[in-house]
């Protein structure tokens, strides 16, 4: 058995005890039962769409250093949630909607910075960081003003699934149909993207209609798990990575389904580790504080990697 | 004529045109040669033909305006190949490129295609290798392979000779000569050495326009052409086995 294998089956068993564990620990409250059932299908939910949303970007815009947090989609949706629940006087439908419009209009100003920079892999990071400081510094801002309509406010600067409900996870289930069926599609399209755009040419796609495909569905669904759980970075960097790594291959048949797999489980530990763990010493501490923490390290190390291949 | 371009113009933003009025026909089964200075429009032409480039005139493959026929199509039957082609900075294996160039194609052995032409072109030691570690030469060959693996009707390859070693150049020219028993072979390319090797007819290019078109023995009776294109001169000689190449002086 390769080494990859014993990683992979390693992430099953931690999850599948974890769950056992969870489910169990509640098996005699239905109310808390439904709850916590509740709470891990947004975490696994959440980490699917993702996950993908990683494998989306990366491909499309063949740049290994991006996801949606990086891009500043996940700041730019944040300012929209935030100007949206405010203006409404509370959570509604409007808010994901709305979300979508910040999300996309933060990607279409890192993309357009990025390519008038030089179009390079860091100028994109650059690229966002601007951005994402930008619509940071107005959500931190926002949060403020936005708490005394919306109790939870200031959780979404972290992301958080303590306020998993029945309702966000009907609503989170859209976008997860969406971004898991089109990628269906897409996977071929997108490995070939990867190459160059010629090569999509060569081999019968039109790489601008599969590149705006993608980043659509990307900061769309991504933007949709903002609005309803927060800012959740780093996991949509490392899952394609991990399931590159895991697969040894680049293939997007395979890197997806895997990346949305690890993502998942890796959303999960860092949800069961807040509640539990830090829960006993402290309080609850939001999952995407914990995701930062793994992610952050893993990203300048990427950072690092690149910069002595290619030295740009 | 399987392939009949008329009256095609390419033209750049800022007004530079690529190809002016440029008309010419390439035969089946044959290996055609483009040659010509640097931005004469080699590059273009073939861009044009694999609908890489928009291009106003008509350019005609089997019958089908090339600019009409989807992609899809175009690219069961045609294959295009440059160093441009295969620019990733991603992660990809040589093997996984492979296989996406026979995406188009469906009901294939993948693995045994792979197989036959990574033996063909000596590139077996390269499958497992990641594109963006490969030297300019190790990457040609496997721009060339991805060109050939899918065996279309029309291979277009942008000067294939360029950065591979003296001793590869035979191989390619070879297969290529091989390959023109099933397939129509365009190519670009600066080296007249390479060309008489391995062409059967040559289109000179000169800002855009054809400036000569003819077989390679026409050529050969005619080097006033290259002369005039390169700005150096060209002789005709005969090397041991009888075979006559053309070749530049300076």
């Amino acid at each position: 058995m390769k080494q990859r294998d014993l990683w992979l089956l390693g992430l099953l068993l931690v999850f599948s005890i974890m769950l056992i564990y969870d489910l169990n620990d509640v098996q005699h409250n239905s109310l808390l039962f439904n709850y916590r059932l509740s709470r891990i299908l947004s975490v696994i939910s959440t980490g699917i769409i993702i996950g993908l949303t990683g494998v989306y970007l990366q491909s499309s815009l063949r740049n290994p250093l991006v996801d949606h947090y990086i891009l500043g989609i996940g700041s730019g949706s944040l300012v929209f949630t935030y100007l949206s629940i405010l203006i409404a006087g509370g959570f509604t439908l409007a808010t994901p909607l709305s979300s979508m419009l910040g999300g996309l209009l933060a990607l279409f100003l890192t993309i357009i910075l990025a390519e008038k920079l030089s179009g390079t892999a860091t100028s994109y990071v650059l690229a966002g960081i601007g951005v994402n400081s930008f619509f940071s510094g107005i959500s931190a801002l926002l949060s403020y003003l936005t708490i005394r309509v919306y109790p939870y406010a200031q959780l979404l600067l972290v992301g958080s699934f303590i306020v998993a409900t029945n309702d966000k996870l009907y609503m989170l289930s859209i976008p997860l149909v969406i971004s898991a069926s089109i990628m269906l599609i897409l996977a071929k399209p997108l490995n070939t993207l990867e190459v160059s755009d010629e090569f999509s040419v060569i081999t019968g796609f039109n790489p601008r209609v599969i590149r705006l495909i993608s980043i659509i569905v990307a900061g769309l669904t991504s933007s949709i798990v903002t609005s309803l759980y927060g800012l959740i970075g780093f996991i949509g960097l490392a899952s394609p990575h991990i399931a590159r790594y895991l697969s040894g291959r680049s293939d997007n048949r395979v890197v997806a389904p895997l990346a949305a797999f690890t993502s998942s489980i890796i959303l999960y530990v860092t949800d069961f580790t807040s509640r539990r763990l830090f829960a006993v010493i402290w309080s609850e501490i939001p999952a995407g504080a914990i995701a930062s923490l793994i992610g952050a390290p893993f990203f300048i190390y990427l950072l690092l990697s690149r910069r002595r291949i290619y030295g740009d | 004529m399987v392939i009949k371009a008329s009256n095609v113009v390419v033209e750049y933003t800022g007004g530079l045109k690529g190809l002016n009025n440029a008309s010419l026909e390439i035969m089946e089964n044959k290996v055609t040669c483009l040659m010509g200075p640097n931005a004469s429009g080699k590059t273009t032409l073939l861009r044009a033909l694999a609908r890489l480039v928009g291009y106003r005139g008509s350019i005609l493959i089997d019958g089908r305006e090339v600019s009409k026929t989807p992609l899809t199509v175009l690219s069961r039957i045609l294959s295009y190949g440059s160093q441009q082609t295969i620019s990733t900075s991603l992660q990809l294996q040589v093997r996984e490129v492979l296989e996406m160039a026979l995406y188009p194609l469906k009901n294939i052995d993948v693995e045994e295609a792979i197989y036959n032409t990574s033996i063909e072109l000596g590139i077996t030691g390269l499958l497992d290798r990641y594109i963006n570690e490969l030297s300019s030469g190790e990457l040609q060959k496997i721009v060339i392979a991805s060109a050939l693996i899918k065996k279309p009707r029309y291979i277009l390859l942008d000067e294939p000779d360029a950065h591979i070693d003296t001793g590869f150049k035979p191989v390619l020219s070879k297969t290529l000569r091989k390959k023109s028993g099933s397939s129509t072979i365009i190519i670009a390319t600066h080296d007249p050495i390479f060309a008489s090797y391995t062409c059967d007819y040559i289109v000179v290019l000169r800002s855009g326009s054809i400036a000569f078109h003819g077989w390679l023995n026409e050529l050969m009776e005619n080097l006033d052409v290259l002369r005039e294109v390169y700005g150096v001169e060209f002789m005709v000689t005969e090397i041991p086995g009888g075979m006559r190449i053309i070749i530049p002086y300076y």
